[in-house]
C-alpha cells in the first residue's frame, strides 16, 4: 500500500493511497504506518481522504496502529469520506480517536 | 416587495424529498449472482461488481455501501473461519433488489458456525482498544431478518439490508 507523509510544523500527516482499507490490505496498511512514524515523537494525523470504504479489518488495523504508538505518540484522523465516518460512529471507535473535518482543522485542533 | 426565497431548510420540502427518496429505492430491482473462491482478491473483485450492480439498480450510495460492508463482514468471515484461509473453498452469493431492500444469500462448504448459529455481535468496548470483533456487530446492526440454516454439508445465510432509509 502507498503511503505518503508531509510533516507540517511538530505533526506528521499520513495518507494512504487507497480507497480501500479492508481484510486484503490492512496488514499492509498497518506495517506501513509503523515504519513511517517510528521516528517521530508527537501527533500523527491519518489523512484518510481517498479511502471511501473501510470494514471491521481496517477498523482494527487503525486501533492497532494507535496501540503500536509510543507514549509520546498520538494518533488523530481527518478527512473521513460519509462511509468511513459511519463506520466509526458504529462502533463508537470516534470516542477513541480525534477526529477532525479537514487537515486545517486538525493542525488548529478543531474538532468537529 | 416580493418574497425572496427562504434561505432556511424547508421542512415539508425535506418531507417530499425523503419520500421521493423511498420511492427511488423501491423502484430498484435486479438480482447479482456471483460464484466465487474464499480469497481476499476474489472477494474484493466480487465487492466492486456488486457495488456497481447496486448503483446501475439505482441503489442510494449510502445504503449501498451498507450492503458492501456487511458483505465484505460476511464473506470475509466464510474466508477466514468456516474456511481454512490456507485452503479456499467456493461462495455462491446472490442479492436481489425489490421493494426497497436488497435480500442476501450466501452458501458455502465451509465449517459449521461454531454453537451452530451466528455470533450475537455485541459491540466491543471501544475504550479496551479492541482490534477485532466489530463484524458480526456490524452485520447484525445493518441488517434485517438475519438466518441461518446448515442443511447438507452446506451453510446458508440469508439477510436483508433496507435501501431506503435516507442518507
Amino acid at each position: 500500500m502507498n503511503l505518503t507523509t508531509l510533516m507540517q510544523r511538530d505533526t506528521l500527516i499520513v495518507t494512504p493511497e487507497t480507497d480501500r482499507i479492508d481484510a486484503a490490505s490492512a496488514i499492509a496498511f498497518k506495517d506501513g504506518v509503523r515504519n513511517l512514524t517510528l521516528d517521530h515523537s508527537g501527533r500523527v494525523v491519518l489523512d484518510l481522504r481517498q479511502v471511501d470504504f473501510i470494514d471491521s479489518s481496517g477498523l482494527g488495523a487503525v486501533v492497532a496502529v494507535m496501540k503500536q504508538m509510543g507514549p509520546t505518540q498520538q494518533l488523530e484522523l481527518a478527512c473521513l469520506s460519509d462511509g468511513v465516518d459511519k463506520v466509526f460512529r458504529m462502533t463508537r471507535m470516534d470516542s477513541i480517536f480525534p477526529i477532525y473535518a479537514t487537515l486545517d482543522d486538525a493542525l488548529a485542533r478543531r474538532v468537529c | 416587495m416580493p418574497r425572496s426565497t427562504t434561505p432556511w431548510r424547508d421542512a415539508s420540502a425535506d418531507r417530499r424529498r425523503a419520500v421521493k427518496r423511498e420511492d427511488r429505492a423501491r423502484d430498484c430491482r435486479g438480482a447479482f449472482h456471483a460464484q466465487l473462491q474464499s480469497d481476499g482478491r476474489a472477494i474484493r473483485g466480487c465487492l466492486s461488481e456488486c457495488r456497481r450492480f447496486l448503483g446501475r439498480c439505482g441503489a442510494p450510495p449510502g445504503t449501498a455501501m451498507q450492503v458492501e460492508l456487511v458483505l465484505a463482514e460476511v464473506l470475509n468471515n466464510v474466508a477466514e473461519h468456516a474456511y481454512d484461509p490456507a485452503c479456499p473453498g467456493w461462495i455462491g452469493l446472490s442479492v436481489e433488489v425489490g421493494g426497497g431492500r436488497a435480500d442476501v444469500r450466501i452458501h458455502d462448504q465451509g465449517a459449521p458456525m461454531p454453537a451452530g448459529c451466528p455470533p450475537g455481535g455485541a459491540l466491543p468496548d471501544p475504550f479496551s482498544l479492541p482490534e477485532g470483533g466489530f463484524g458480526w456487530y456490524l452485520i447484525r446492526e445493518l441488517t434485517e431478518r438475519l438466518d441461518y440454516a446448515r442443511q447438507e454439508g452446506l451453510n446458508r445465510l440469508a439477510f436483508s439490508v433496507l435501501l431506503c432509509d435516507g442518507e
